[in-house]
């Protein structure tokens, strides 16, 4: 008895110190009430609970949580808040890097036919997107719609990437200042091929004697451009001073690449490979074997990784996939391409924009494609982490966003319903506490 | 009472978990198969045909599991009838498969413990079909000036699958190699592709159909005008090699997928013609015989002690090959003229040959033996005889009796070497075994006509150590097939290509599915 009494005291005075508190830091103090919580942590789902946000922050996630006298209260009774979705690769086009199409000509009975030689060569020119990235370029609103509160910022090509989290203030996205990552778009071509495994440093046997290829001139490619002049825009990252771009040859100036490289192949950094078909997984799963210590992030739709499930190396590859139902290759048989992967123990992250058709046309209710997954037998949790906090960690952030836990940015999105009930709709995304997007 | 309450009460929890939970209208639809289980193709299942074996009992499976690690898997494949190629049919005979490898064929032997035993009573197995000539199959295109065949396979092609389930597992296939442009081969593959371009279809027609010059008659005798030679020698052209490759139908593995690169020395049609092309031909056949006499000496020279700068090398290493009698020198050549041109010039500059094309064969079928060339034909192909010279000219449906009569090794190929799935069926790649079999029509041998599909095939590139035929030590390249080999109502059952299963016909379903059994 005397006990609880005890207790009971603790807490007020504990109350009142914090409230007082509060009332003295004034505003920045925000408290979410009432809602369904899925924190994407350990903890799981929090019923009826609490978020109290300070300054940007989270500062308590609980059930019973005393809200301070200073908080503005939000009432979310009904509502589900999730952590802000994560996109881990989320492409962009910066400048100049796209390329002209190839093109060839057949003759044939006096008539020329222009026929297009195929895909096109992958890119295999290193862009920083730093360097040539102008946020007011792209239109955010979709993202902010879908839910996602941060992206890597990558190009269709090959170069280093760029964390954005879109920002309040300027209504807008900014790239921040967190550790960028290497990222490549892997075909079934030499060119491409060749980047990877200069990259990785594989020798590979060659077969023909006669050596055609110009791997010197790859390299050279490789080495980085460095210099794009004006960017607007995003401070650049850390250290990393983009070299110049007549540097001599043979390795004297490190340029950004050769950093980022050394990283991957000493498994302290992921790469993050961008798949076009199953036969470059296939190429990959290949050159990793003669690269013991790097790791891989792909980046494929389901049908290519249905096809390559069982080359994938579980300890070494991570998946990320945009979320959809697929049909087997040549079929009208649908699989759950995502249920697949987590049962064999791969680690899964959904990018919602890498599908561009799905992003666009899903804006109304972003979760659809992947609660259809969830009713097909893809764990509810899984889900709920390949959107948040499996990219978070993917990406190196997940001590920033990622989950609902104290200490945490207060990127949040607000639904309607439950999010996988298929209408689940958004009602608000917040960012650092503030609203981007309110519906 | 209460069980009617309970009665009740359970419809309702029925109908309002159905109203509810729109997954239950799912359950029954196909979808749920697909979401259910994957095909057997990524997660093989024990095959169905297996379970009438008599290695059914449980002690096997630890064993099986245990001895797959260090051992390579055996498959012993029973029952058939199998068509060596090599030698003689064996009846009712037994099949192992160590690994990649064939580990042993004949009758009465004995299946080693553990091994995956696929039944095949009343199934005839053949070596998989080699096509001599292939293109849009297995490399994917584009890639730049500098892209490698090694780096360009695609073992997910659904062609692949296509090619299966008519047998061919080996293919020689128009390719880029090392930064050459595509020569006239590959333009095939837009003819293949498209033949929905009626217009250009006429086109192709016409040229077949329409040999030499459209005769007239004299307007003063009304005699025939027969046709000249042309009075302008034929323009100099580039004599540059177009490339080519062989892969195996490895579908869903790049493992072994490219067998060689360059195992012919392909010219486009009529580079070789006229005295211009000829003369720039012999130069460049010297040079070669130059350097690799330059190259002897300086052999020998440093063998001896002496310090010499090497040579310096003027010349591809594909004409290297040629010189040195590693690949044959592949040309069309479909008229008589044009053979015996071909075949004098080889003996002239001593390399060995392999004509395609050949239409005009029946006439120099000797020639063509004495002088060791392969050739390939199309034994539908028809050819108007010129005027006045019916008993020297065009196309003669015997042809393939002829070649076997003279002894001249024959490859089979049919009329367009891709596969196309619209337009006419039975021309294109998918067609092989039909067009084997008009060789039997045509007088040729059964067996001599599955070598043509086979071993020849596989000869003519130089590869016959390895594939072509059912030998212990060769690759297991096979076919189960529901009736022989070259039945225009044969269906492949299952293709294995490097000793793995690369294509079911229930599973893939490339092709029907239908039990004949009426």
């Amino acid at each position: 008895m005397i006990e609880s009494i005890q207790r009971s005291l603790i807490w007020t005075i504990c109350c009142l110190v914090l409230m007082s508190w509060n009332v003295a830091s004034g505003q920045g103090l925000l408290a979410l009430r009432g809602a369904r919580i899925e924190t994407a942590s350990k903890e799981g789902v929090i019923e009826g609970g609490t978020v109290l946000i300070r300054d940007g922050k989270i500062e308590a996630v609980g059930k019973d949580l005393t809200i301070p006298i200073a908080a503005r209260i939000i009432d979310l009774h009904g509502s589900t808040i999730l952590p802000g979705f994560v996109d881990p690769y989320y492409v962009v086009s910066v400048g100049s890097d796209a390329q002209p199409e190839e093109v060839r000509e057949v003759t044939f009975g006096g008539r020329t036919f222009r026929l297009p030689a195929g895909p096109a060569a992958t890119p295999t020119v290193f862009t920083r997107i730093v360097d040539g990235f102008d946020p007011r370029s792209q239109k955010w609103l979709p993202t902010t719609r879908t839910g996602i509160t941060n992206a890597q910022l990558v190009t269709s090509g090959f170069g280093e990437s760029a964390m954005a989290q879109v920002n309040p203030e300027l209504d807008d996205a900014v790239l921040t200042k967190q550790k960028s990552q290497l990222f490549l778009a892997l075909a079934n071509q030499t060119s491409s091929l060749q980047v990877l495994r200069s990259g990785l440093e594989i020798e590979k046997k060659e077969e023909n004697s006669e050596g055609r290829p110009s791997p010197e001139a790859i390299a050279a490619m490789m080495r980085g451009r460095g210099g794009r002049g004006g960017r607007p825009g995003g401070p650049p990252p850390g250290g990393a001073p983009s070299g110049p771009p007549s540097a001599p040859r043979g390795g004297e100036t490190k340029s950004p690449a050769d950093s980022l490289w050394q990283a991957v192949r000493d498994g302290q950094q992921p790469l993050f490979v961008n798949a076009n078909n199953a036969a470059a997984i296939l190429y990959l799963t290949e050159a990793l074997k003669d690269s013991p210590k790097a790791k891989v992030n792909l980046v494929a739709d389901g049908a290519n990784l249905f096809r390559t499930l069982e080359s994938l190396d579980v300890e070494r590859i991570s998946v990320i996939m945009p979320p959809r139902i697929e049909l087997v290759p040549n079929t009208r048989n649908r699989v759950n391409v995502a249920k697949m992967l987590n049962d064999k123990k791969l680690r899964l992250a959904f990018s919602l924009s890498l599908n561009q058709g799905d992003f666009r046309s899903s804006q109304d209710t972003p979760l659809f494609a992947v609660a259809m997954l969830v009713r097909a037998g893809l764990d509810r949790d899984v889900a709920i982490r390949a959107l948040t906090s499996v990219p978070a960690e993917m990406l190196g952030i997940d001590k920033e966003v990622g989950t609902i836990e104290k200490g945490k940015l207060a990127n949040l999105v607000v639904m309607d319903e439950d999010p996988f009930s298929g209408t689940a709709q958004i009602t608000q995304v917040l960012v650092e506490g503030g609203p981007v997007y309110v519906k | 009472m209460s069980n009617k309450y309970t009665s009740i009460l359970l419809l309702t929890l029925i109908a309002i978990s159905s109203a509810l939970c729109p997954s239950g209208s799912w359950a029954a639809s196909p979808w749920q198969d697909g979401l259910q289980d994957p095909p057997a193709k990524e997660a093989p299942k024990p095959d169905a045909e297996k379970a009438e074996e008599p290695k059914k009992d449980t002690p096997d499976k630890p064993v099986d599991k245990d001895s797959e690690k260090p051992k390579p898997k055996i498959i012993a494949i029973v029952g058939a009838d199998i068509h060596t190629v090599s030698k003689e049919v064996i009846r009712s005979g037994t099949l192992l498969i160590e690994g990649t490898k064939i580990k042993a064929v004949g009758n009465g032997i004995a299946i080693p413990e553990g091994a995956e035993v696929i039944d095949a009573k009343g199934k005839q197995i053949s070596p998989g079909f080699v096509a001599i000539d292939m293109s849009g199959i297995g490399l994917s295109g584009g890639g730049g000036p500098n892209n490698k065949n090694a780096d360009s396979l695609d073992p997910f092609d659904r062609n692949i699958t296509f090619a299966l389930g008519v047998g061919i597992t080996t293919g020689c296939v128009a390719a880029d190699v090392g930064g050459r442009r595509r020569g006239r081969r590959s333009e095939d593959v837009f003819l293949g592709l498209e033949p929905d371009n009626l217009a250009l279809q006429a086109e192709v027609d016409s040229r077949e159909l329409d040999y030499g010059v459209a005769e007239s008659l004299c307007p003063c005798c009304g005699l025939p005008i027969l046709p000249t030679d042309p009075i302008t020698d034929p323009p100099p052209r580039d004599i540059t090699p177009a490339g080519n490759a062989v892969i195996k139908m490895s579908f869903g593995s790049i493992d072994g997928m490219l067998v060689q690169e360059s195992v012919f020395y392909d010219l486009a049609p009529g580079s070789l013609s006229g005295s211009l092309n000829q003369h720039t031909w012999r130069q460049q056949i010297a040079k070669t015989n130059q350097y690799l006499k330059d190259l002897a000496a300086h052999e020998a020279a440093t063998k001896e002690g002496k310090r010499q700068n090497p040579p310096r090398k003027s010349v591809s290493d594909e004409l290297i090959s040629l010189v040195k009698g590693e690949v044959r020198l592949r040309i069309s050549a479909s008229s008589a003229s044009e053979i015996r041109a071909m075949i004098d010039l080889s003996k002239e500059l001593g390399y060995k040959l392999a004509l395609s094309n050949v239409v005009e064969g029946w006439l120099v079928g000797d020639l063509l033996a004495e002088n060791d060339v392969y050739v390939s034909i199309t034994p539908r192909t028809r050819r108007q005889a010129r005027k006045g010279e019916e008993e020297t000219s065009g196309s003669l449906f015997e042809m393939p009796h002829v070649l076997q009569a003279s002894g001249v090794p024959f490859a089979v190929t049919p009329l367009a070497n891709a596969v196309s799935l619209n337009g006419l069926a039975g021309r294109d790649l998918t067609s092989l075994p039909l067009e084997a079999a008009f060789a039997v029509r045509g007088g040729a041998s059964e067996a001599e006509a599955l070598r043509a599909v086979t071993l020849t095939p596989a000869k003519m590139m130089g590869l016959d150590a390895s594939i072509g035929s059912i030998e212990v030590g060769k690759d297991a390249d096979l076919l189960i097939l529901d009736g022989a080999p070259l039945d225009y109502r044969t269906y492949v059952e299952t293709a294995i290509v490097n000793g793995k299963v690369v294509y079911r016909r229930a599973e893939d379903r490339a092709y029907p599915v239908f039990d004949r059994s009426f």
